[in-house]
């Protein structure tokens, strides 16, 4: 029986594997793809990367070729299994060749590239959101395994709120992508700032008496035991007609330094005519930068109306201060860019873990890239401040929240490009000399994954490794513990 | 006659009599359900309601209610289960057929619960809410027909378990209320005692402990575990109000093994027994539905706006108006006003016609706060030309109530007008995957392509004329009626079209603003080639001239007509002014010819409650 049976089925593999064409004509182009994958350079650890063929064809193959294999897929939908995808990825370099059969002839598009450079952090966070102002029921953050497309919820609103008492969970960070150090805030019902240190729940309130709101957009110190954050009275409000859907607006802002070890909250700027935002670390820990904005209006309720009627000339410039982490002390501001004379505005510094390269996005006016379209990427080379854009990640809708992987060689940023609506991630390699390779999209098990949702992405970090404490956990520490005071230390330090 | 044929009359008889006063008095609120839901025929779509406990249901549910955009044919289906549900509950529990219509109760209930939602069907955030209960209940139905079917104790027990997880998955709280229908009938069988307590305690413990097991997987309220499947709106305060009546007629099932030792032995008068039971029935279903004047014409002229069927508007308001005539107190909602406006303006006859209407302000009928954004922001806007607050509120619409087929087709027609074309497409993307609305997509689509066709197809050829002033940021959290003031009022344009002149216009008359009037007349003018003033925009000139006493403005050629009315008004005014306290007074003293007059409105129609 046996002696039938191995043969029958070594036959039917065969007969089963998709075999190219010997006779067809060429194409001078590469063939039109969703995700756009042409010529790009991947991570050796990354998911495959599955992609749609949308040309116009009665059949499809897609050869994936590299010096350790070889994999033929039939169809438009172009889904590597993962063990093969293991194979090809060894070497330095796959070149990937699309047949399309039109009128019972082949035709073989130009090949493209996806070469395979350095690794990347093996997991990501971010926020799933509705694209939507008020309604973020549905919001939670979720961890996404890179090297296959496993995701998992880290934390949600809905096992949170009471149906009449909303939350909102946002900002999430961690130290060093080290999930064991980690933060994000409760806002409204149950609401605090949320610290896992050395894997340990803590909720703390960080609004003083003497500080305008709580913490806001973190930055968390490389080496001590500290948290820069901005504190922030933000306001939205929508455009009647525009492909800038929202303007957020902050009435006041302000930098504080949260000490992770006491629970105390300290001042780093809160100069009444400048709007202070975005603190972002030196990879040593030794320069804070961040941005701020020179504004004057009075403060009482009319300065809401204000702001808004005042946000084309709110211009956010950059500025670094130098900090002695050892004995908690600042020197005096400097001017990096100075957005004012330029009519832009600067915001998200984040530097790269070398401390050589420094992202950041640039836009028209205001504080919030991730709602105007004119958002751009530029980077600056810290060795002697200057900068540019960076075109070859940039596209003609809104660039914005971006974070560097923890080897520096990877950027990980989110981006309108798709549809002008919904923010998507993408990810680029960064060379030696600055230089971004051509962004790719996250890869997904269903190609057309990112057409179909209709949620966004929103504060992509990376993790070294995922998040160990469960949503059931976090859920259960927030609904039955009361944030703690944090107390305020008045010595500004400088 | 057999009592077997009176039973098989009321089978059909009962159905086919709801189901006509469904399709003649429902027809619209069934397409505004429908409206309101969503269902694809994509895996990845389906594949998310396999994730969540009574998912399976939603979805089930989900693809019965897209049949209600051909509403005689959902009704019909909708009428149909419960109709299987009476019969399946008569066949299980009622051995003789004069307390067969016991097994009504369940259906009317659940019938009731539909149609008694009202205003509550704008908040109606669980998904698939409408056919949801009666599947539910044939769940409930099934659980009580298999265990009767398994003999031994331990399939009992393997069912139970089985059951409890599985069923819980598909159908959430309806499984667990299968459970207790199906110990209430088992305990009061003569079966095997050892059977009873094997299957009461395993059931207590899968009732308990399934929504633990898979509370892990969701991310779901713990508290909400046990009652998942069941309809909800938004506000936590309502939960009463829709749980009960499903939870009451998940409770029959429980009773009814109760009654057997009744509803086992002959009747004497079965004839009594079915019209003690169907007549209160009958009577409670009449009073639970929803039959708020207010309410149908304004869903009929929801539906209208979203067919662009802007004379249906028209005429339900004015046909309402007719027939109330009689009725001095009647007042339309706001709603109503401002839907009647629209379509007016959309058929170019607001200037003659607006003001011959009654305008009102009366409350809507509802238990809770639910603002107008929700109900007709999304169509307000977009057809006023504000179409990036049209895409916000059907975003936000989304983020509380879920996709739906209307909420995707105002996001695109508000793409198309703000010319975002490639997230056009995607909303158009997922209307393909519809089963009706794939053919709405597909001519989108060539508008989408298509600059030129767009500004001559309607509904943009309205629309996109509008979308002409130097963009603003807009608040409306003092209601869209004032939102809609604001932006016609204070927004300047350098490069505005007549039709955003007249309509500027029109709201400054809505306004009873002086200097704006002026302001807005004369760009007007400026815009138009008219070489005669329409009715109304003669009297509110008319009107100001003399409130502002300005002789020029007064000795404009007005027709005699405005003069005259102007003369007949003020007269009977100053001869009532102390009889005269509210809007309802001066709606009995004026007569209606000098009630049309934009006289009327501006001294009498004041301090209406917009929300």
């Amino acid at each position: 029986m046996k002696k039938i049976i191995i043969p029958l089925l070594v036959i039917l593999i065969v007969a089963c594997k998709p075999t190219l064409p010997s006779d067809y004509d060429t194409a001078g182009t590469v063939p039109a793809i969703f995700p756009d994958y042409t010529d790009i350079t991947i991570p050796s650890n990354i998911a495959p990367m599955n992609f749609l063929i949308e040309e116009q064809a009665d059949a499809y193959l897609t050869e994936l070729t590299s010096e350790s294999g070889q994999v033929v897929i039939k169809g438009n939908t172009v889904s590597i299994p993962k063990s093969k995808w293991a194979r090809i990825t060894k070497s330095q370099e796959i070149t990937v060749r699309v047949y399309c059969r039109k009128d019972s002839k082949w035709i073989a598009y130009k090949p493209f590239k996806m070469s395979i450079s350095d690794e990347i952090d093996p997991y990501i966070s971010y926020r799933i959101i509705p694209v939507a102002v008020e309604s973020y029921e549905k919001l939670t953050i979720r961890q996404r395994n890179l090297t296959n497309y496993s995701e998992k919820v880290v934390v949600s609103n809905s096992m949170i709120q009471n149906n009449a008492q909303g939350t909102c969970i946002n900002c999430h960070y961690y130290k060093n992508w080290d999930t064991d150090n980690m933060m994000f805030h409760v806002r409204h019902y149950k609401g605090g700032t949320i610290l896992v240190l050395d894997g340990k729940l803590h909720k703390v309130n960080m609004k003083t008496d003497s500080t305008i709101s709580a913490g806001v957009y973190p930055s968390w110190h490389p080496t001590h035991d500290y948290i820069a954050l901005s504190n922030n009275k933000t306001h939205q409000s929508v455009h009647a007609a525009s492909h800038d859907k929202l303007e957020v607006i902050d009435e006041e802002n302000d930098i504080i330094l949260y000490n992770t070890r006491d629970n105390t909250v300290s001042v780093i700027e809160n100069d009444s005519s400048e709007l202070e935002c975005f603190p972002g670390w030196s990879a040593d820990g030794r320069t804070l930068y961040y941005v701020s904005a020179h504004y004057e209006a009075p403060f009482g309720p009319d300065r809401k109306n204000q702001i808004f009627i005042d946000r084309e000339k709110l211009h956010f410039s950059l500025y670094s201060k130098p900090f002695d982490p050892d004995t908690r002390t600042w020197g005096a501001k400097e001017l990096i860019y100075d957005a004012q004379a330029v009519d832009s505005s600067m915001t998200w510094p984040r530097v790269s873990p070398d401390g050589r390269w420094m992202v950041c996005c640039v836009s028209t006016h205001g504080i919030f890239p991730l709602d105007q379209i004119a958002s751009d990427f530029v980077i600056y080379d810290l060795k002697d401040n200057s900068y540019r854009y960076a075109d070859e990640i940039n596209s003609r809708f809104a660039e914005s929240y971006h974070c560097w992987s923890s080897n520096g060689k990877w950027i990980m940023f989110s981006t309108r490009r798709e549809d002008g609506v919904h923010t998507r991630l993408y990810f680029s390699h960064i060379d030696g000399n600055g230089h971004f390779t051509k962004p790719f999209a996250l890869p997904q098990r269903n190609p057309e994954f990112n057409r179909e949702f209709l949620y966004a992405f929103n504060i992509p970090e990376f993790m070294k490794e995922p998040v160990h404490i469960t949503p059931r956990q976090f859920a259960s520490f927030i609904s039955s513990t009361d944030a703690t005071p944090s107390k305020y230390e008045s010595k500004k330090g400088e | 006659m057999n009592k077997t044929r009176i039973s098989g009359y009321i089978q059909i008889i009962l159905p086919v009599l709801f189901l006509a006063a469904l399709i003649i008095f429902s027809k619209d609120y069934l397409l505004q359900v429908e409206g309101r839901s969503l269902f694809l025929f994509d895996w990845f779509w389906i594949k998310d309601f396999l994730k969540t406990p009574a998912g399976p249901l939603s979805c089930l549910s989900l693809f019965l209610t897209q049949f209600l955009h051909i509403p005689w044919l959902g009704a019909l289906i909708w009428v149909m289960l419960l109709t299987l549900s009476a019969v399946a509950t008569s066949r299980l529990y009622i051995k003789e057929s004069g307390y067969n219509a016991l097994a009504y109760i369940p259906s009317f209930i659940l019938a009731g619960a539909n149609m008694s939602l009202g205003y509550l069907m704008f908040i109606m955030n669980s998904l698939g809410y409408f056919f949801g209960p009666v599947l539910g209940y044939l769940t409930v139905i099934l659980a009580v027909t298999v265990c009767r079917k398994i003999r031994t104790a331990s399939g009992l027990g393997l069912f139970t378990v089985i059951w409890g997880v599985a069923g819980y998955w598909f159908a959430g709280y309806y499984a667990f209320a299968g459970l207790i229908a199906a110990a209430s009938d088992l305990l009061l069988s003569k079966r095997d005692k050892k059977e009873k307590t094997v299957f009461a305690i395993i059931s207590v413990a899968v009732i308990i402990l399934s929504p633990l097991l898979l509370y892990g997987l969701t991310t779901y309220n713990l508290q909400q575990s046990w009652t998942l499947g069941l309809p909800t709106a938004l506000y936590q305060e309502t939960r009463f109000r829709t749980f009960c009546p499903v939870i009451a007629a998940t409770l029959i099932p429980v009773l009814l093994p109760f009654l057997s030792g009744i509803t086992d032995r002959q009747s004497r008068h079965p004839q009594l027994i079915r019209i003690a039971v169907i007549v209160p029935c009958i009577l409670l279903l009449f009073l639970s539905w929803f039959k708020d004047v207010n309410f149908n014409a304004e869903i009929t002229m929801i539906q209208a706006t979203d067919d662009l069927d802007w004379n249906k508007s028209i005429n339900t308001l004015h046909d309402l108006s007719s027939r109330a005539d009689k009725k001095k107190d009647y007042q339309p909602t706001r709603i109503m006003v401002l839907l009647k406006d629209l379509a007016l303006i959309k058929t170019g006859r607001e200037s003659q016609q607006a003001f011959a209407f009654d305008d009102g302000g009366m409350k809507q009928k509802k238990s809770h706060d639910i603002p107008m954004v929700l109900q007709i922001g999304k169509e307000l806007y977009l057809h006023y030309g504000i179409p990036g607050f049209c895409h916000r509120w059907c975003l936000e619409e989304t983020g509380e109530f879920g996709w739906s087929y209307s909420r995707l087709k105002y996001l695109t027609m508000a793409s198309i007008s703000m010319n975002d074309r490639t997230v056009a497409l995607k909303y158009l993307d997922m209307l393909d995957h519809t089963l009706f609305y794939r053919k709405w997509s597909r001519q989108q689509r060539q508008i989408c392509y298509n600059d030129i066709q767009a500004e001559k197809t309607a509904p943009y050829d309205l629309i996109l004329p509008l979308v002409c002033y130097d963009d603003q940021l807009l608040e409306d959290i003092r209601g869209c009626e004032y939102a809609l003031e604001h932006h016609f009022l204070e927004t300047s344009s350098g490069k505005a079209t007549p039709l955003y002149d007249r309509i500027a216009l029109f709201w400054a008359l809505k306004s009873r603003n002086a200097t704006a009037f002026w302001t807005k007349f004369l760009l007007y003018i400026e815009s138009s080639d008219i070489t005669k003033l329409d009715r109304y925009y003669q009297e509110a000139a008319y009107l100001y001239s003399h409130i502002g006493n300005n002789k020029t403005l007064m000795s404009l050629p007005y027709d005699s007509n405005t003069k005259e009315l102007y003369d007949s008004f003020m007269a009977t005014m100053q001869k009532y002014a102390t009889d005269i306290d509210n809007l309802n007074d001066a709606r009995r003293i004026f007569p209606v010819r000098l009630r049309n007059t934009y006289y009327y409105y501006y001294f009498f129609v004041r301090g209406l409650e917009s929300f």
